[in-house]
This record gives C-alpha cells, sequence and structure tokens, in this order.
C-alpha cells in the first residue's frame, strides 16, 4: 500500500463525524464505518467536506469505495480540491 | 429440532455461502469451525455460564461469529447497536454486569471516559479485541479475536436448556434508560423457525442485512437465514446506492428494512439486476406510509411484500400475508405461526372487532423479561388471562401498544398511550435524551417527545430553557453524547418550560404546540 499524505484540514474535518478517533492523526487504513461514520453523519460530513473546501462533489464519488476508508476518501477528494493539487 | 442459538448453524451446507462483508466470504462449514473455535476462547478466558459478554462492533464476519460462539459457550451475548456512543455503551456494560466486551481498539477507548454515573463496570474483566490491539485500554485482560480463536483444546459440551437466556437486546420504554430484554433460546429459536416459515426462506436465499444485529428484526434475519442454510450479506449501511449494488452484485433475494430507509431507496435508480432476484421485501419499525409501499412495488414488480410488527419483548409479533395487502394495506396482519396475539379491554377480555384495546402477545417467543429490573418486568409481563390459573401462569407481554381487529381478524396498530417516541424504526424514551441534554451542563431544563413525521414515524424535538443557550454549541454535544437517530431534529429554546398543576412539565401542551 501507498503512503497516503493525509493534510491537517482534511483530518480536522473528517474527525468531527468520527466518534471512535482519537484526537492523534488518522490512521489511512481504517474503515469510515469502524470509526462510527453512519448514515446520518455522512450527510454532515458531504456538508461539511464541501463548505470546508469551497467544492461540490460530484454524484459519481459519492459511494461506498469512495466512503471505505479514511485514506480511499482522501484520494477520491484530492484531485478535487485545491491542497491537493499542491501536495500539502 | 434445534434447542439452541447455535444449533441453528447445523443446517447449511459445508460449502455453500453462509457470511459476506464487502469482499469476504465464509461458507456454513468455515462459519461452524469459527463458531466452535471462538466459543473454546472464550471458555479459555474463563467465561461461565450465564455470563454476559458485550459485541460492540460494527458488521463484520466476528460480529456475527461472536454472537453465535457467545451462546455455544453457554454465555449471553449482547449485541449493541454499533452507533451507540459511551454513554449508552456504557450504561449497557454497567446494567448486565457484563463479564467480556468483543470490540475493536478504536471502539474500546470509551472505557476510559466512562462515566461513573452509567455505573460500575467492575464486573468487565476481558476485552476481546478485533483488529490490531494497539491504542485499547490496558487496565483489563486484553486478547485479540486471533487469540480467543487459536486455543487448540476441544472442551466439553456446556449444559444449556433452551430455556436458559440465550441474549439481551437493548431497548428503550417510554421513561428511563434502555432496558435489556431477555430472551431464551427458545425464544430465539422458535421465532427463526415461525419467521423462516412464513417467508418460505430456502437455502436458496440471499437476504441482505441492512438492520443492526442489535435490533430484534435485524438479528431475526441472521436466525432466519441459517436456520436454512441461506446466505446473509451484511451491510455497515452509509448510503442508499450501496444497497442497491449489493442487491445486483449478490443476487439479494431478501430485503428487509424499515420505513426511513426505504424512502431512501426510492430516490435511487433500481437497474433490472438489481431488483430481479428480490423474492420478497419486508417492512418493520414502523407503519409503511401508502405511497411508499406502492412505489416500492413498482420498483420490485416481481417481490412480495410482507409488513411485519414486533416488538422486542416478543421477538416477532405480527404479519400481513401478501395476498391481504391491495385488501387492507394499513393492517399488521395477524400472529406469526406459533404465536398468538390478542387486543384486550384492561380487565383482559378481548375487545370486540374495531373497538380499541391493548395489544397482548402469548406464546413461545415471549421473552423471560427485563434484564434486573423486577419493577418494569411486572408491569410488562403478566399472566394471560389474568387471574387465577390451574397451573403455573404463562406471562404473556401486554405491550402497551394501542390496536383494534377488523371483522376478520386482522389487526391494526393505533398507537401509544405513553410517552415512548418511535423514530427511524428505534424506540426512544425521552428520559435518555434529557438526561444527555442536562449532562451537557448547558440547559437548565429539558423535556424531548416525539411529533407525527412523515419520514422518521416521528421526529425527536427537544424543547430547552436556561441562561445563554447556543443551539449550534448543543447540538454539537448532543452529537458527541447520542446516537445519530436520537439527535433533536429541532431544539426550541424557551424562557421557562409550562408546567402543569403538580409541577412538572407539561409535556402534552408542549407537544400539542410543537405538533403544529
Amino acid at each position: 500500500m501507498p503512503t497516503v499524505e493525509l493534510p491537517a484540514k482534511f483530518q480536522d474535518i473528517l474527525r468531527q463525524h468520527l466518534p471512535y478517533a482519537d484526537s492523534g492523526d488518522l490512521d489511512g487504513s481504517n474503515e469510515l464505518a469502524g470509526l462510527g461514520l453512519d448514515s446520518m453523519s455522512i450527510v454532515q460530513l458531504l456538508g461539511d467536506i464541501e463548505d470546508g473546501y469551497d467544492v461540490e462533489l460530484p454524484d459519481d464519488i459519492v459511494n461506498e469505495d469512495t466512503f471505505a476508508t479514511v485514506d480511499s476518501l482522501w484520494l477520491a477528494l484530492a484531485p478535487l480540491v485545491d491542497s491537493g493539487r499542491s501536495g500539502t | 429440532m434445534p434447542t439452541r442459538l447455535d444449533d441453528l448453524l447445523a443446517v447449511g451446507a459445508e460449502d455453500r455461502p453462509a457470511l459476506t462483508v464487502k469482499g469476504d466470504t465464509i461458507d456454513h462449514g468455515e462459519l461452524r469451525r469459527r463458531v466452535a473455535a471462538a466459543a473454546a476462547g472464550l471458555r479459555g478466558l474463563g467465561l461461565r455460564p450465564g455470563e454476559r459478554v458485550v459485541i460492540n462492533l460494527e458488521k463484520r464476519i466476528e460480529t456475527v461469529v461472536a454472537i453465535f460462539a457467545v451462546a455455544a459457550a453457554g454465555g449471553v451475548c449482547v449485541p449493541v447497536n454499533p452507533v451507540y456512543k459511551g454513554p449508552q455503551l456504557c450504561h449497557v456494560l454497567a446494567d448486565c454486569a457484563a463479564r467480556v466486551l468483543v470490540t475493536t481498539a478504536a471502539r474500546a477507548r470509551f472505557l476510559t471516559e466512562a462515566d461513573p454515573a452509567a455505573g460500575s463496570l467492575a464486573a468487565l474483566t476481558h476485552l476481546v479485541i478485533v483488529g490490531s490491539p494497539d491504542g485499547a485500554p490496558n487496565d483489563r485482560e486484553v486478547s485479540t479475536w486471533d487469540d480467543l480463536l487459536s486455543r487448540p483444546e476441544p472442551l466439553p459440551p456446556v449444559p444449556v436448556t433452551e430455556s436458559d437466556v440465550a441474549a439481551i437486546l437493548y431497548t428503550s420504554g417510554s421513561t428511563g434508560r434502555p432496558k435489556g430484554v431477555v430472551l431464551s433460546h427458545r425464544n430465539l429459536v422458535a421465532g427463526a423457525l415461525s419467521v423462516a416459515g412464513y417467508l418460505e426462506h430456502t437455502s436458496d436465499d440471499v437476504v441482505l442485512s441492512v438492520l443492526p444485529l442489535s435490533f430484534d428484526a435485524g438479528l431475526s434475519q441472521l436466525t432466519t437465514a441459517f436456520a436454512v442454510g441461506a446466505h446473509v450479506v451484511l451491510v455497515n449501511y452509509l448510503m442508499p446506492g450501496e444497497v442497491v449494488r449489493l442487491c445486483a452484485r449478490h443476487r439479494v433475494t431478501a430485503l428487509t428494512c424499515v420505513p426511513p430507509l426505504w424512502l431512501q431507496l426510492l430516490e435511487q435508480d433500481w437497474p433490472e439486476e438489481a431488483s430481479r432476484h428480490l423474492r420478497y421485501f419486508a417492512n418493520t419499525g414502523g407503519r409503511m406510509p401508502a405511497t411508499t409501499l406502492a412505489r416500492l412495488r413498482e420498483v420490485f414488480p416481481s417481490a412480495r411484500p410482507y409488513l411485519m410488527y414486533g416488538l422486542t419483548e416478543a421477538f416477532r409479533s405480527t404479519y400481513l400475508d401478501p395476498a391481504e395487502v391491495d385488501r387492507r394495506p394499513d393492517s399488521i396482519g395477524k400472529a406469526i405461526p406459533n404465536a398468538e396475539i390478542l387486543v384486550v379491554r384492561p380487565d383482559g377480555t378481548p375487545c370486540d372487532p374495531g373497538e380499541h384495546g391493548e395489544i397482548v402477545h402469548r406464546g413461545p417467543l415471549v421473552a423471560l423479561g427485563y434484564w434486573n429490573d423486577r419493577a418494569r418486568t411486572d408491569a410488562r409481563f403478566r399472566p394471560y388471562p389474568p387471574g387465577g390459573s390451574p397451573t403455573v401462569p404463562q406471562l404473556a407481554v401486554w405491550s402497551g401498544d394501542v390496536g383494534y381487529r377488523d371483522g376478520d381478524g386482522f389487526l391494526y396498530f393505533v398507537g401509544r398511550t405513553d410517552e415512548m417516541i418511535k423514530t427511524s424504526g428505534y424506540r426512544a424514551s425521552p428520559t435518555e435524551i434529557e438526561e444527555v441534554a442536562y449532562a451537557t451542563g448547558l440547559v437548565t431544563e429539558a423535556v424531548a417527545f416525539g411529533v407525527p413525521d412523515e419520514r422518521l414515524g416521528q421526529a425527536v424535538v427537544l424543547v430547552v430553557a436556561g441562561p445563554d443557550i447556543d443551539v449550534a454549541t448543543l447540538t454539537k454535544a448532543l452529537r458527541r453524547d447520542l446516537p445519530g437517530y436520537l439527535v433533536p431534529a429541532r431544539i426550541e429554546v424557551r424562557e421557562a418550560l409550562p408546567r402543569s398543576g403538580n409541577g412538572k412539565f407539561d409535556r402534552t401542551a408542549l407537544r400539542q404546540e410543537l405538533a403544529r
């Protein structure tokens, strides 16, 4: 598995919707459902990502493959958000 | 004939799929081997018959193996809703005096911030950690799931009869914190055979498990599938599109959901390959609106609709024969096989057709009562018929649900006479929401109740009073400590809450005001 750099901003947005994540760096391989993401919080998470990055998420990335793990979510988002392009 | 919960696993063919989660599938032979190994591991930890094992995991292979392994070890499994937050989980652990907690390292961290007000966790001596144990609290004996499965020595069978306790399912009433409904092996086995019978389950069925396994109908999907050697596909429900894709990928034949889920599923496109294999769809956990039912029948033209009603205290209770759906779409049907459902007056005499009364459940599915709660057990579990009996009286569940029967004996659910909230298919008491609101320290007065809601059945409304309440801050705090389905859909701030003559909050006035 390649190591994925997870920007702090992304982690901060995501962590608020993961009741079982601790305050340290998120482990990218962790499953989001395992960290407590549920069908009710996912709607808020989508909103927070869109607000936080000022993007509109295309429907075709809102699926279970994107929302499988911390890494898979970031890998889908990175091309859509500025910090992904600059690599920070 | 199966007598114990784990006997239900004996049916499935060795090499046929039993359980799928994401890309992993195990067959019935492997499921039996893992259950036997985990049972031996639990006994190796010192688990004695009748001791409680709480299972707090999202849906995974291990979750299902653990449920049946605890039963095979003679223990009592307590599956909790994986969306529970710390306060609810600690309440369950303390209330049932759990000896073992099966969980993940991330979920176990709640223990380190356990609120002593939730009760003592002194009985909890062992953690079994699924996945990496890194970061798990280490003030108790910790084993990994792999350790548990690697104990080689076979053990003699545990003496367990069908009347022994197999499981405790936590559910809410009209007041207080969630209570543990105590189910015997017989309750679960009789329930599985009854429901698998009327749903006509066969070993060719593929059952999609969308509901939580901590919920009677969710657990029943496992038992009714395994009872005939069928295949269960588990999903941790995040988004409705995944359900569509899983139906296509696994050729799902059996789908059971609660009304708010159906509404989400109807917003999806259902390609023919996803709907083609569906043999039935079943609704539970609240009345399905007529328009929802009509649209589902369009989307699934070849599937039979089953409208079901149950309450945890009697495991499962009624269903409407699909052939009757057009004639009486509002009915909850008749008793499931091997159960009797009555509608009675306060003195216990049966109501006439059309006359409203309390719904009473009889038969082998009637649970053993509430865990460690004599008063509530005595109120809900009472003899039927009331009065003297020439033998030891059989207990029935006096449900508190109000209903009636039509001239042909079909049952209709009317509502409740108490404060219980039904939202998203869950039961909730106002107390459990109000307690968390008070615990935030942000409010001095709080009243929660349900108001009619098209999507949720009822939506939770919280009315609060106190100095300088910021609704956004309060909402954030409630989200931290309440499972999503209990987070109020609406919060109203008042200077003070109205009180009735005896000084209590006037819930009726508030509800009437806000239901508009």
